[in-house]
């Protein structure tokens, strides 16, 4: 016999059996493995024009959407009813360009919205200020749900639920003003 | 279901992100639990050590001869980091076993403890053998090879580990 022959008994060979075999890391650790992979150049990094069109186009809806509430007559409704319609009909590089063409009429709206003096109808600013917020997270909820693995796109969502609950612990709800045309 | 082969087979050819990660999410946990035994339970170095394994196992991976399964010979790359990273770290446990062993007892006032920890007290070599041998099951050679010891010495140790944790298991059989 080995001097080393020990054999567990059963019981203990039971109890081994009996060990959890699994157990979850973080989220976040997966994120940071494929990024050291990725700056190790072992892997390569994911093809970003494949993104499901449904989705982007979903994303777009909600931009395009609250984008003309944001600017009023910048966007008929009718307009928006025509590019939903297109969005769902065509293919993902239109619906792409759809994000491109609604989010920079976002990104004007706003930019016009900053150029009236805070003094001037700043109730009016004050609700644009608001419809733009609103807009903006839920861009980015759809833009979570576009690309889950994303730690920029979930950083930006923590910062803006942050933001929205601690504005709704301060403000009570007669202080928010949005009115939705 | 896409087998490890063909997976493994993209990271290597192309290095394909989507591979890696369904390689990932399918032998992670079990790699993140045996980090965890080896490094007595602390979640942050076992996430380190996991990390570890990938980029060690994707460098590796086009030498990979798939004379075990994918599974064991990553299982047998965390043994390696954990190593490294105990060493690294100077978690040497200065207590010897006969302390650990009585202060446990003491603490414990006769009543066993369960496996789990009884393995997370065992100094660090003993473990790693330990938990390498009898809960993921490779064999005196894989783990000679991770843990670059002889085949004779991870018998030797395992041989030890057993008694050491049957000691922390059972203290009054083991005062009498």
């Amino acid at each position: 016999m080995m001097p080393y022959d020990d054999d567990l008994t059963p019981v203990e060979l039971q109890a081994f059996e009996e060990l959890a075999r699994r157990h979850e890391p973080s989220q976040l650790l997966e994120e940071r493995t494929v990024r050291a992979l990725l700056a190790e150049g072992l892997l390569r990094p994911r093809a970003r024009r494949t993104l499901p069109w449904v989705v982007a186009a979903a994303a777009a809806s909600v931009v395009l959407y609250l984008g003309g509430v944001a600017t009023g007559q910048w966007l008929s409704s009718r307009q928006a009813t025509e590019m939903i319609s297109t969005m769902e009909q065509n293919h993902a590089l239109e619906a792409a360009a759809l994000v491109q063409q609604t989010g920079s009429a976002y990104s004007q709206a706003i930019a016009a919205l900053a150029q009236i003096p805070t003094s001037a109808d700043s109730q009016d600013v004050s609700q644009g200020r608001e419809v733009a917020l609103t807009a903006l997270y839920s861009a980015a909820n759809e833009l979570v749900r576009l690309t889950p693995d994303d730690p920029v796109v979930v950083r930006i969502l923590q910062v803006l639920d942050h933001d929205r609950t601690e504005s709704d612990t301060v403000q009570s709800p007669a202080t928010r003003r949005v009115i939705w045309f | 279901m896409t087998s490890d082969r063909d997976l493994v087979d993209g990271v290597v050819r192309d290095g394909n992100e989507r591979a890696f990660r369904e390689l990932y999410r399918r032998h992670t946990p079990r790699l993140y639990l045996t980090a965890l035994r080896l490094l007595g339970q602390s979640p942050m170095d076992a996430e380190d050590a996991v990390q570890e394994t990938w980029i060690r196992a994707v460098r590796e991976m086009g030498r990979f001869r798939w004379e075990s399964s994918l599974g064991t010979w990553l299982i047998a790359i965390v043994g390696n980091v954990a190593r490294d990273q105990l060493r690294s770290a100077r978690r040497r446990e200065a207590r010897d076993l006969a302390t650990v062993v009585e202060l446990e007892v003491e603490h414990h006032q006769g009543v066993g403890i369960d496996l789990e920890r009884a393995i997370a007290l065992l100094p660090e070599g003993y473990r790693a053998v330990l938990v390498l041998h009898d809960v993921e099951g490779l064999t005196h050679e894989e783990i000679g090879a991770a843990l670059g010891i002889a085949p004779g010495t991870s018998k030797s140790q395992l041989f030890g580990a057993r008694r050491s944790m049957r000691a922390l298991l059972n203290p009054m059989r083991n005062e009498g």
